[in-house]
């Protein structure tokens, strides 16, 4: 099990975060990203900048239905998303997962389709976060 | 006109006048010339990448599952393959990525889920404070 400390916000209370490794089609090797940002709000894996899918390689090697999906913010603005696939590793685990970009993004968040293959304690109490898979 | 503003590396804006000056010569006005021809073709490339039909790649899926089943597989624009591998990393390794790909998941894969709708996040922000 690895535990991440609450992450200092701007907002009223601290965000909750953890580290994962996403592979590189281009580089061809595992890119470390650290305190992202957990979005439970978000119904994808993991939505990255726009820049970092285009600096991986993400955006030669698109899913099918890259351009078939328009979403909506939460402010009612169209957004249609760029897809991927890569591998991620998470709390010691491989998976397989869904990498999501759209021009002009600049968000690096996981969202709810990592969460479920993992066990998640959000610890008030010890402010950390806690994954188990 | 609009005007755009932006900042490119040295070298490139170098080559860039250079092949201008060969092109059209060294009149006023060819580098906007230039500069348009630019972004109208990188619009269209753009266009090309984000456009597929949905019965083709109904079609190009079910014969690349059958013919490859339990493997992530990588076609061109044009639906032919070009590598498969029994993991994503597997195939990166062996792709080099000077065309556009697309990769097809295998059918029992997490990955190969139906939605209809999605949804981007928490993404309320509260920018102004009431007096």
């Amino acid at each position: 099990m690895n535990c991440y400390p609450f992450y200092p916000s701007d907002y009223r209370v601290e965000e909750f975060i953890l580290d994962l490794e996403l592979y590189s089609p281009l580089k061809k090797e595992w890119i470390k990203y650290n305190n992202i940002l957990i979005d439970t709000g978000y119904d994808g894996d993991i939505l990255i900048p726009i820049t970092d899918f285009e600096e991986n390689g993400f955006n030669k090697v698109l899913t099918l239905e890259t351009d078939q999906w328009k979403a909506e913010s939460v402010s009612g603005e169209e957004i249609r998303l760029i897809s991927s696939f890569s591998e991620m590793k998470i709390n010691g685990s491989k998976v397989e997962t869904l990498v999501e970009s759209f021009i002009g993004n600049n968000s690096l968040l996981v969202g709810r389709g990592i969460l479920v293959q993992l066990i998640t304690t959000i610890d008030g109490k010890e402010k950390q976060t806690c994954i188990k898979t | 006109m609009a005007t755009i503003k932006g900042e490119i590396p040295p070298e490139l804006e170098e080559e860039f006048r250079k092949v201008i000056a060969l092109k059209y010569g060294l009149k006023k006005g060819n580098i906007s010339l230039a500069l348009q021809n630019a972004i109208e073709e990188w619009i269209l490339k753009q266009k090309r990448v984000l456009k597929t039909d949905k019965k083709q790649t109904e079609l190009i899926l079910k014969q690349i599952r059958s013919e490859f089943p339990n493997q992530f597989t990588a076609i061109d624009e044009k639906g032919v393959l070009i590598a498969h591998g029994s993991s994503l990393t597997e195939l990166y390794q062996k792709l080099d990525l000077s065309i556009i790909l697309r990769v097809i998941e295998p059918e029992n894969s997490r990955l190969n889920v139906v939605y209809k709708k999605r949804q981007m996040g928490w993404d309320l922000i509260r920018k102004i404070q009431v007096k």
